[in-house]
């Protein structure tokens, strides 16, 4: 008894010290800048001179809910997450029933989808440029070879699809894996009653695979979520033009809250009001994850309720 | 035979299935075929030249000639292995502890885990330039290293998943010998968990190689400048005026070079380590 209670003691020493270089990282390096955010959002601060700053109260919080640009720029977030979201789902999941549905060369397709997930963003971006730009992009030009007057000025014209496909193309490659992963727990003897009784495909899928999948679908549509209300770098480098990098060169419609909270810092040193944004987008993004795991009692089931 | 009854529609399913995943992966190839014929074609072939006659490592030339490339991968490398050797240090160490040892608080703790995993780091981007900017950190490898200290929660969540599958006989057998938790941790655990140390290696370094909005806010120096930062600026030709669209792709795929190669490499290892990660 006593020794189990000195090993119990012990066990707590080593889980504070084994844990001590996170916990200090949590809070000199997450909680401390999330303290700092707010404090720095409540001053007109310009990045560079901090003896300029001085306290403004809630001014920047009053000036983004009467800013239009705000409002437009979380109208396009919103959009971009109603898009993104479930078009991730769909295309995993149907990508990871048919690879499912394959007896053979299961991995080799798996691995072939993931691929893209691997490539990193400047990459992907450069590579979207290079097929969309309007001049010289390779989808105009095979355009030009069917009728020489098609000429889509993609990344502008359709900017906002141009994002949403190259996102959708660098993560369908995760979720089919999880998806791909979940299918595999669903004993086959549950389907086969189900086929017995009768079921159509749609209906084994909507009565067998997707409740016991939907722990999986949960996180899925959670990690979604969570990417389309960061994402920020993806249209900053998709840019409009062919000409370089510049921060006014992002298209409006994909000028989403991140990409004007990143204009607001780079291009105007509003860091009080770009900190301001932040924080109503990061409590924007709080609120929808709270709303999602509330509708977790109507469509996920799970044993262990855990994510 | 009620199973071969069932086997026999599947089986014959099988081929337009197959068939039907061949074309869908070859349309999520288009854009990486589109990225090696750009990288190797010339830009002015001669007139009448078939697609094949236009192969050409001008586009290369080009890129060496405008962009010092070596320096930003030296700088790439650098900033992504002072963040891994850390971080899968840090986070092993955390994902042990949250798997094996008791303590007061340990649920909480976890809970704040899962939860700055859902955190992206472009909600600190006001304090995290206005810091390190004024400590002096900007153009330094110093934040990557505080970073890697500090673990990171998705590691840590894979750590503490990987342990709690680990059988812990042998720590305890270890114990009984008189082992602390450090030397059972040091010379048990860390042998026997390289599936585990090198699935979130590939994973960090992955990571840190592939960052671009943190590297363009903090390594803004040209002297500092990583390759995702060089390239993102694109590269141009020598009067500074007109983006060479094939030269910045060339120099894109040498970028994608050892991201693709390490997925090559431990590509099993790292869908099974992704699709676990998922499920629990």
């Amino acid at each position: 008894m006593s020794r189990n209670n000195n090993l119990e003691k012990s066990d707590a020493r080593w889980f504070r010290l084994f844990t001590a270089p996170w916990l200090i990282g949590f809070l000199l390096l997450s909680l401390a800048p999330m303290i700092l955010g707010f404090v720095i959002s409540l001053t007109n601060y310009n990045g560079v001179s901090p003896n300029l700053a001085r306290f403004i109260g809630f001014a920047n919080y009053a000036r983004a809910f009467t800013d239009p640009n705000v409002g437009e720029a979380a109208l396009r977030t919103l959009v971009l997450l109603l898009i993104y979201v479930p078009s991730n789902l769909f295309i995993g999941l149907s990508l990871a029933l048919l690879i499912n549905a394959g007896p053979r060369a299961r991995g080799f397709f798996r691995s072939l989808y993931y691929l893209p997930s691997i490539i990193p963003i400047v990459g992907a971006a450069f590579i979207w440029r290079a097929m969309l730009n309007g001049n010289s992009g390779i989808v105009n030009n095979l355009l030009a070879a069917i009728n020489p007057n098609w000429k889509v000025n993609w990344l502008i014209d359709f900017a906002t699809p141009s994002l949403v496909s190259m996102s959708l193309w660098l993560a369908l490659g995760l979720s089919t894996v999880l998806y791909v992963a979940a299918l595999q727990t669903v004993p086959p003897e549950l389907e086969q009653a189900a086929l017995m009784d009768g079921a159509t495909y749609l209906q084994r899928l909507r009565h067998v695979v997707f409740p016991l999948i939907s722990p999986v679908v949960f996180y899925q549509v959670l990690i979604a979520i969570i990417y389309a209300l960061g994402v920020v770098a993806e249209p900053l480098l998709l840019g409009g033009s062919s000409s370089g990098q510049n921060l006014t060169n992002v298209p409006n419609a994909n000028v989403v809250l991140n990409v004007y909270t990143y204009q607001q810092m780079f291009l105007y040193q509003r860091f009080g009001y770009a900190a301001a944004i932040l924080w109503l987008t990061f409590a924007g993004a709080v609120a929808v994850t709270i709303g999602l795991f509330a509708t977790r009692k109507y469509w996920v089931h799970s044993e262990s309720g855990n994510i | 035979m009620t199973s071969e009854a069932i086997k026999q529609p599947r089986a014959r399913v099988n081929a337009p299935i197959v068939a039907l995943l061949s074309v869908i992966g070859i349309v999520i190839l288009v854009p990486i075929a589109g990225l090696l014929y750009l990288s190797f074609t010339s830009t002015n072939p001669p007139a009448g030249a078939a697609w094949y006659e236009r192969f050409s490592l001008e586009q290369f030339d080009m890129l060496f000639q405008q962009v010092d490339f070596g320096k930003y991968a030296l700088n790439s490398l650098k900033v992504s292995l002072v963040y891994t050797i850390p971080a899968v240090f840090s986070s092993m160490l955390a994902g042990y502890a949250f798997a094996r040892l008791r303590a007061r608080g340990a649920k909480m703790l976890f809970a704040i885990v899962v939860a700055t995993m859902l955190i992206p780091l472009f909600v600190y981007i006001v304090p995290l330039f206005v810091v390190y900017s004024r400590l002096g950190l900007t153009n330094s490898l110093l934040p990557w290293l505080f970073w890697g200290i500090g673990g990171n929660a998705f590691y840590i969540f894979l750590f503490r998943q990987f342990f709690d599958a680990f059988p812990a006989e042998m720590e305890d057998a270890a114990m009984l010998d008189g082992l602390t938790r450090w030397g059972i941790f040091t010379r048990i655990v860390i042998p026997n968990s390289w599936t585990a140390i090198s699935t979130v290696a590939i994973l960090a370094f992955s990571g840190a190689w592939g960052d671009y909005l943190i590297q363009k806010v903090l390594l803004f120096n040209d002297s500092a400048s990583t390759l995702p930062v060089r390239l993102g600026a694109g590269v141009f030709d020598p009067t500074g005026s007109v983006i060479l669209m094939p030269a910045t792709l060339a120099g894109v795929l040498l970028y994608l070079i050892p991201p693709v190669l390490i997925f090559i490499i431990f590509q099993r290892q790292i869908v099974q380590g992704t699709a676990t990660s998922g499920l629990k």
